[in-house]
């Protein structure tokens, strides 16, 4: 099985960074060896199993878009922070909390097909280029989810009170644009 | 429109930008080698096929829609995430400069 290896950063130094090489290493497409490819030949696949992997092609389709789809303009103003009667030092952490909650609540449908042909994709194909596809795609789809986790265990470890208050606020729980709702919480 | 990625002199990363980077450049990866991949397997199945060449061609153009389309999809959701981890980010450092840099990260900018 062709091994895929990422070409990760060493550990950055401590020494000074400067940003034009740090966007270059961020944007620039790293040169793939071609012994890294995995290359698929969905032509092998039985029927069933050219069908799950199908239909976990579409729903990839289906979850990006239904992402762009959740995207908001929608401005959360300071104003209606102050109004909550919580400390600003919790602001940042409920919105990016409620962020995540509407996110998940919006693409619920795409993502848990997603996740589902997942599942049975990894349990039907025996193909190991497949598989190694199929994990990537995975990584990929699933990756945003360790985000809204880690803003879950935030927003928990804020008093309960907190969690309380903001919880039964009608303008957190409709989608809104993080970046520019943070920027009037500061 | 497309935004440049501002120069920032003087800028040091906190450990908690460098753990960013690394994640965004690791999602950024994988996404760039599923798209290459699957490029790689849909030219295999065209010329290595043992169909007639017309019939070859007409599955692997259906082939082609619904894998163009699905990486059209993970690049979508690639940056998704990346705006994510950068708006995070930005809203934990401290440093002004570090959140100027992940600013410009997350909204898009681009190296010109």
């Amino acid at each position: 099985m062709k091994k895929v290896t990422f070409g990760l950063l060493a550990t950055l130094a401590a020494t000074q960074i400067f940003a034009s090489s740090t966007y270059e290493e961020l944007f620039k497409s790293r040169k793939i060896d071609k012994s890294e490819l995995i290359k698929l030949d969905t032509a092998k696949l039985d029927k069933v199993q050219r069908q799950v992997f199908e239909d976990l092609l579409k729903s990839v389709s289906m979850l990006g878009y239904k992402k762009s789809e959740c995207d908001s303009s929608r401005v959360i103003k300071a104003e209606q922070l102050h109004g909550l009667g919580i400390s600003n030092e919790h602001y940042n952490t409920v919105l990016i909390y409620f962020y995540g909650l509407n996110r998940k609540r919006c693409e619920e449908s795409e993502y848990n097909k997603f996740a589902k042909l997942i599942a049975v994709n990894l349990a039907s194909q025996k193909d190991s280029e497949v598989l190694e596809f199929i994990t990537n795609l995975n990584r990929v789809g699933s990756a945003v989810y360790y985000d809204y986790a880690e803003a879950e265990v935030d927003f928990k470890q804020l008093p309960k009170s907190v969690q309380d208050r903001t919880s039964e606020v009608s303008f957190l729980k409709e989608d809104f644009n993080l970046f520019e709702s943070l920027q009037n919480a500061e | 429109m497309i935004i440049k990625c501002p120069e920032i002199k003087g800028l040091e990363f906190s450990e908690r930008s460098k753990k960013a980077i690394l994640k965004i450049k690791e999602i950024k990866e994988v996404g760039e080698l599923l798209a290459y991949s699957v490029a790689a397997g849909q030219v295999a199945t065209i010329f290595v096929g043992n169909n007639a060449a017309v019939s070859s061609i007409n599955v692997a153009s259906t082939d082609f829609i619904q894998f163009s389309s699905a990486m059209n999809g993970v690049s979508l959701i690639v940056r998704e995430k990346i705006h994510t981890r950068a708006v995070l980010t930005w809203s934990k450092v401290s440093d002004s400069k570090e959140k100027q840099f992940w600013k410009a990260i997350a909204k898009g900018c681009k190296v010109q």
